[in-house]
């Protein structure tokens, strides 16, 4: 029987799932948005979730060793776009779409930027998000292709800043699914799919972005250059790091250690 | 309903009960099954293991600070709390700061967040202000009197304050498999919550509930709310009887095990050797933890 994977269609997740969709024999392939993808893996409608790494901690969950979503610098698509230096921020709008990142907004408030803001919710609407507060944290498409000088604006970004406080990557999602659910073949099969994935990304840039040239070269520049698809030691470090810090903050219920297929 | 071998093989495999089967295990008065369904979440999230937490909690004398109730000091403590309804905010914060001293190095938490949603400061502005005195959590949050849980448990996440317990004040008019819906409900949304307490904190002298009772909703809180980690039981509240068989219905953590050694205090004030003892008596093995879920020693 297949193994049902549920997948996220957004342009930082195409790399891992290149391919993917004509192995019918060993995977059964579905797209969703990221949160449906953790909630169908926690209903158990599918066996392995590309899931954000937020949704891990508190599951009988393995993660599938060797790849992940992460950054080691500059990820350039999760952002904060402020009206004042991040020090002075007193009130922040969240996008909430992405729960991993306000996970890491949080942390880095707390144990970075040492400020204690206002968090209002809203929709990823920047121009209502700046008239209510001083600062919006912006995820995707909107952060990665805003031109925030253009608009007066300074950027933080957010996997540089964790960088700059921690040292080590960061990582915002993985494939994860109940034990035994996939064995040794099935994780090749994955990371061959990876592998392919990284050696096609100006494909996958002019696939998503057909009829804008420019946007399709900038998004296969920043699937090479921002976006980091390894989960090796260090990513590994950065995971357990987060995890405790975002237990201590609040911002997740428990600490938890990665465990592997 | 399901044969319990069908309930089983489907929980080992991580399957959530369906809405059918919870409520038919609601109904049943079969704590039997219940108990071993319960156990079978229990051990698969916490193996054999049992937490508890040394609890210091501070009393507030007649010039409204704070003491410590004996001349014990914090270090045996895994928690120090404050358990009082301040009527400020600037109240709330003075005892804050004091707790802080007394504690030094041990996490702190204070404060039933319905409480302190009463101050006319709100919570969006008395949650960072008691982060900023010293707090390290807020201790309870019940879920069944908090008008609106969700924007509760986000203000307390925008603070950075972890809640130390969700709880329920009463025992509830409404089904309890419904209370355990909705706590499993807001984790799915905020996954913030890190134990719950399914035994209510306020005990009906009049009408107290049976043993019975107690060890069902045990059960199944695991049962339904299966994606809080933990499901805890209170010591001094329930006695350590209580607290010894809860372990067989599905909880795995042991709070407020008092950490003042003071023989006057009664038997459910137990030193750490007498619930070391019980909890290897139900077949578990205990593990000291502090106010932040961290194993010490």
């Amino acid at each position: 029987m297949s193994i049902r994977l549920g997948a996220v269609s957004y342009l930082n997740t195409r790399p891992l799932v290149q391919g993917l969709e004509r192995e019918t024999d060993r995977f059964d392939l579905r797209f969703d948005v990221p949160a449906k993808c953790a909630e169908l893996l926690h209903a158990n409608e599918v066996d392995l979730g590309l899931i954000p790494s937020i949704e891990y901690p508190g599951h009988d969950y393995r993660i599938v060793p060797g790849m992940s979503i992460a950054s080691d610098g500059p990820v350039a698509s999760v952002a904060i776009f402020s009206k004042v230096p991040a020090d002075r921020i007193r009130s922040i709008a969240l996008d909430t779409s992405s729960r991993t990142s306000v996970a890491l907004l949080r942390v880095l408030c707390a144990r970075w930027f040492a400020i204690t803001p206002r968090f209002a919710r809203m929709p990823p609407d920047l121009d209502r998000m700046l008239r209510e507060c001083d600062a919006a944290l912006v995820i995707g498409d909107n952060a990665l292709f805003t031109d925030h000088e253009a608009l007066g604006l300074e950027k933080v970004d957010l996997g540089e800043e964790w960088i700059g406080m921690t040292g080590r990557p960061f990582v915002y999602a993985f494939w994860a699914g109940r034990p035994d659910v996939v064995g040794p073949d099935d994780v090749r099969a994955l990371q061959l799919a990876r592998d392919r994935g990284l050696t096609a990304t100006d494909t996958i840039g002019r696939d998503m972005f057909p009829d804008n040239p420019e946007r399709a070269a900038r998004a296969a520049l920043y699937l090479r250059e921002n976006v980091k698809y390894a989960l090796g030691e260090p990513e590994i470090a950065g995971l357990r790091q987060f995890y405790q810090l975002a237990a201590e903050v609040g911002a997740v219920a428990a600490a938890e250690a990665p465990r592997f297929y | 309903m399901a044969t319990l071998e069908d309930l089983t093989a489907r929980i080992d495999a991580g399957e959530r009960l369906s809405e059918q089967d919870a409520a038919a295990l609601a109904s049943s008065r079969d704590i039997i099954t219940l108990g071993m369904l319960a156990t079978t979440i229990r051990r698969r999230l916490h193996g054999n293991e049992v937490t508890y937490v040394r609890v210091l909690d501070l009393e507030i004398d007649d010039k409204a600070d704070l003491k410590v109730g004996t001349t014990t000091t914090a270090d045996s403590a895994g928690e120090v709390r404050v358990f009082a309804t301040p009527q400020t905010l600037d109240a709330a914060i003075a005892l804050v700061e004091q707790a802080r001293d007394i504690a030094g190095g041990v996490p702190l938490s204070a404060f039933c967040l319905f409480e302190l949603g009463k101050l006319p400061e709100g919570l969006p502005v008395v949650l960072p202000a008691l982060k900023k005195a010293g707090l390290d959590a807020v201790t309870q949050a019940p879920i069944d009197r908090l008008a609106d849980p969700e924007r509760a448990l986000e203000l307390l996440a925008d603070a950075g304050l972890p809640l130390a317990r969700m709880t329920v004040n009463d025992t509830p008019e409404r089904e309890w498999i419904s209370v355990c819906r909705e706590v499993a409900g807001l984790q799915t949304r905020l996954r913030t919550i890190r134990a719950f307490a399914p035994l209510a904190r306020t005990i009906d002298a009049a009408e107290p509930t049976t043993g019975y009772e107690d060890v069902k909703r045990i059960a199944l809180a695991r049962l339904v709310v299966d994606n809080v980690d933990t499901i805890q039981v209170d010591w001094s509240l329930y006695g350590p009887k209580l607290a010894q068989v809860a372990l067989t219905f599905g909880a795995d953590d042991i709070d407020s095990v008092s950490a003042v050694h003071d023989d006057s205090l009664g038997r459910r004030r137990s030193p750490v050797e007498e619930i070391r003892r019980s909890i290897h008596a139900a077949g578990y093995e205990p593990v000291e933890r502090d106010g932040r879920f961290v194993r010490r020693g």
